[in-house]
């Protein structure tokens, strides 16, 4: 049964995947006996459900997710209790080193010793390759800084810790969340856990109508274009200059629906357990420039970064040359955040000049575009074309396994695009791809519109139509191969 | 709260059956639209006269028999029933339809290099399962699990390249379907470096072709079993292509006209495996040249290849 279902459907079918039949069953079950328990029964059903779903990528990563809840519950208890003073910091240095160290050991140890031997071999010493045989555990970059965010609060005093070990826990552990983020505050989930959350009729139908589109923007929309971009960063010398801009065009809608899709089935799924986990994307295509893209793109990433790194860095408050150092460390460790590899750090210091170059011209370039007098919407859209375009070129790193690859879809897009699709395979493809974007992205700009979005949302007949839309073209356009998504293997 | 969830799985059983009732709905309108449509397979599953020339075969089948420019050397009607990845067990198939829902062609042309291909493409021939108990017996066997998603959601039939095809040749037929572009220098800087390869069989697909060829001869139809050009310098790097040729030979008990290395002009290819407009359109008119569609020419002698990798 189960190997023909893999050889129909493809591999991905049997892992907990939001858009596979083991999470389909998986939370048909949990649904009902989730509502139907009370109190601790409900946390502790839930705890266990969550260790479930962590478990069936691989039992073994538990152990290490244990050891996180445990260590981060014990050290902010510790971190409250002591009075303010050098034994607090050491404390908490001693829990971001245990914190970095884990992240530092599964997900970079191999990436770092290999930079260092490459350097060391390229100044003509000969050092034997050192690699580690470690499987990254799923999810450890969003619970890490879960945790980490909770010590840190807590240090601050902003946080009074949690003492009910069970409730903790579940706030980590919290299967919606848990292995793709977004990624949760302590501060913002545990408050939810204090009391039973109670079941809302409108707040559950939000979020099934979030489920949906989440699966229009993963099934649908990021899974149809998944196999183009894939072929064409296979082998960009041998595609032609205009498959490989529709690829990288392609990759930035892939990429964004295969993410925004994801947090809006985890963010759904949770209004249906009754949590309000935040917004985690805002139409970040939509932005004019770049420090509003960042506060539409991957929003807890990006506020995380803020609140615990470029503020404590001095964010823009020591100068001018201290604030585009802060922004480069950020977008740099941002980059480094998201893999472990060279390219990601290029894509992070890609964002990192934009926003310096950003803050560079935006007074002088400000008032020029005044002096011209243009109507405020034109402005509005040229300043969006050239953000869009700038994020789709440092895209292009971030999507590329290595430099040379990312190099030849550059090269190739300057010396062989032609204003045509004669020399571009899979034509149909492309097409239903291009169809695809225009309505999604015409979609998001109509959300805009807060009347039209109010008489939407007014109109129960309105609602079922969009919901019911959504359900058609998953099975008519969607791709049940059961891609993974993109960001697990942050 | 018991009443809140109460009103919860009402309005999903109110959306359940919106989405059951719009889904049958808009699958019979798409039913009704796809056998409007000018695309090969519609027309076959429609119904209508014979053709005197039917081809098949896979993607090297879809751009190496340009039935425009046969029609217009030949003065025949050709219809190509090929399609990308179409294996020799779904050719046969598709073949036998035709046979069924237009009458027997004068001669059926096999492009035989699809006797690598296992049925997977079947999926993506899902729309005309319905017409086909043929197609529907081999995607019932080969993808049980898309039968029964198909049978849930009936709009899921839809779901594949193909349909949009038959969309985008709604109002024209789709026989002049060839790749209309020139394979890139790098492509083929790369094919001249490739290492060797062997070409594939699968028994399955040999026994499909032997049954193919039985039905042909026991229906009174011509038959021609060839293989199209190959890039060259590709098939030059295949270190089995005789004893390939050889294979299918046996299985299929016929001669088969080798067309694998006729043409060394590298602007008549789309890649290393497929003609282009160009290279379809002379391929064309050496056919009718060479005798190709006349049944009592004899099969010419294999043009040699010359393996530059062993």
């Amino acid at each position: 049964m189960g190997l023909t279902w893999v050889r129909d459907l493809g591999p991905s079918i049997l892992a907990m995947l939001f858009n596979s039949l083991p999470f389909l069953v998986f939370f048909a079950a949990f649904f009902p006996i989730y509502w139907a328990l009370r109190g601790r029964a409900r946390l502790w059903f839930s705890l266990l459900a969550s260790n479930v779903f962590y478990g069936w990528w691989d039992w073994r990563f538990l152990a290490l997710l244990w050891f996180s809840t445990i260590f981060e519950f014990l050290v902010a208890q510790r971190l409250h209790a002591l009075p303010d003073g050098p034994g607090r910091r050491h404390l908490l240095a001693v829990s971001m080193t245990v914190n970095l160290g884990l992240l530092g050991f599964f997900k970079y140890f191999n990436f770092f010793a290999g930079s260092a031997r490459g350097a060391l071999v390229s100044a003509g010493l000969h050092v034997p390759p050192v690699v580690l045989h470690v499987v990254l555990p799923v999810g450890i970059s969003f619970y890490t800084f879960q945790t980490m965010s909770y010590a840190i609060d807590v240090y601050r005093r902003q946080f009074i810790p949690e003492t009910d070990l069970l409730k903790f826990a579940t706030s980590v552990a919290l299967w919606v969340h848990l292995v793709a983020g977004p990624i949760v505050r302590a501060r913002h989930l545990l408050p939810q856990l204090q009391t039973d959350r109670a079941f809302g009729l409108e707040f559950a139908t939000e979020g099934f109508e979030q489920v949906l589109r989440g699966f229009f923007k993963k099934v649908v929309v990021a899974d149809s274009l998944a196999p183009f971009v894939d072929a064409t960063f296979l082998a960009p010398p041998l595609m032609d200059g205009t498959a490989l801009a529709i690829a990288v065009y392609f990759y930035a809608i892939q990429i964004y629906c295969d993410f925004s899709g994801y947090t809006d089935i985890a963010l759904g799924c949770a209004k249906l357990l009754g949590y309000d986990l935040g917004v985690n994307f805002d139409r970040p295509y939509f932005s004019t420039n770049f420090t509003e893209f960042w506060r539409r793109w991957h929003i807890s990433l990006s506020s995380w970064l803020r609140d615990y790194l470029y503020i404590p860095l001095g964010g823009n408050r020591e100068g001018r040359l201290r604030t585009y150092r802060n922004l480069a460390i950020t977008m740099l460790l941002g980059g480094l955040w998201h893999g472990a590899n060279w390219t990601f750090v290029v894509w992070g210091a890609l964002h990192g000049a934009y926003l310096i170059v950003q803050s560079v011209v935006a007074k002088p370039l400000a008032a020029a575009v005044g002096a011209l007098r243009l109507p405020e919407v034109v402005v509005s859209a040229v300043a969006g074309l050239l953000v869009f375009h700038l994020t789709v070129f440092a895209w292009i790193f971030f999507r590329a396994p290595t430099f040379a690859i990312a190099r030849e879809v550059i090269v190739g897009i300057a010396a062989r695009f032609t204003p045509s699709l004669a020399q571009v395979p899979s034509k149909f493809i492309v097409l239903k791809g291009l169809g695809l974007m225009a309505v999604l992205l015409g979609a998001e700009w109509a959300s805009f519109r807060p009347r039209l979005v109010a008489r939407v949302g007014e109109r129960p007949a309105f609602r079922y139509a969009v919901a019911a839309s959504i359900v058609w073209s998953l099975a008519l356009l969607g791709t049940f191969s059961g891609h993974n998504f993109i960001y697990f293997q942050f | 709260m018991l009443g809140r969830l109460r009103a919860a799985l009402l309005r999903l059983a109110v959306l359940a059956a919106v989405a059951f009732v719009g889904d049958r709905a808009l699958a019979w309108e798409l039913g009704r639209v796809l056998l409007q449509s000018q695309a090969r397979y519609s027309v076959l599953y429609r119904g209508g006269p014979p053709a005197d020339i039917v081809a098949v075969g896979h993607s090297r089948g879809v751009n190496g028999f340009y039935a425009p420019a046969l029609e217009k050397d030949l003065g025949l009607k050709v219809q190509n029933l090929s399609y990308n990845g179409l294996s020799m067990g779904l050719a046969e198939a598709i073949v036998r339809d035709w046979v069924d829902h237009h009458g027997k062609p004068r001669m059926l042309v096999i492009e035989v290099s699809n006797v690598g291909n296992l049925n997977d493409v079947v999926g993506e021939l899902l729309p005309y399962w319905v017409d086909s108990e043929r197609l529907r017996a081999i995607g019932e066997t080969e993808r049980p699990h898309t039968a029964a998603m198909a049978r849930v959601s009936h709009l899921f039939v839809f779901n594949c390249e193909l349909f949009l095809r038959t969309l985008y040749y709604l109002r024209r037929s789709d026989q002049d379907w060839v790749n209309r572009y020139r394979m890139s220098a790098a492509l083929l800087e790369e094919t001249r470096r490739m290492g060797p390869f062997e070409l594939t069989a699968q028994e399955d697909a040999l026994a499909a072709l032997q049954r193919l060829v039985t039905f042909a001869h026991e229906q009174g139809i011509a038959l021609r079993l060839t293989v199209t050009p190959y890039l060259c310098d590709y098939l030059e790097h295949a270190t089995n292509y005789q004893a390939w040729l050889d294979r299918i030979e046996r299985a299929a008990g016929e001669r088969v006209w080798d067309a694998g290395c006729t043409d060394r002009d590298v602007t008549h290819f789309a890649d290393r495996l497929h003609l282009n407009a160009e290279g379809a359109e002379a391929f064309a008119a050496t056919l009718v040249r060479d005798g190709f569609f006349d049944p009592a020419r004899a099969v010419p002698p294999r043009t040699p290849v010359h393996t530059v990798v062993e």
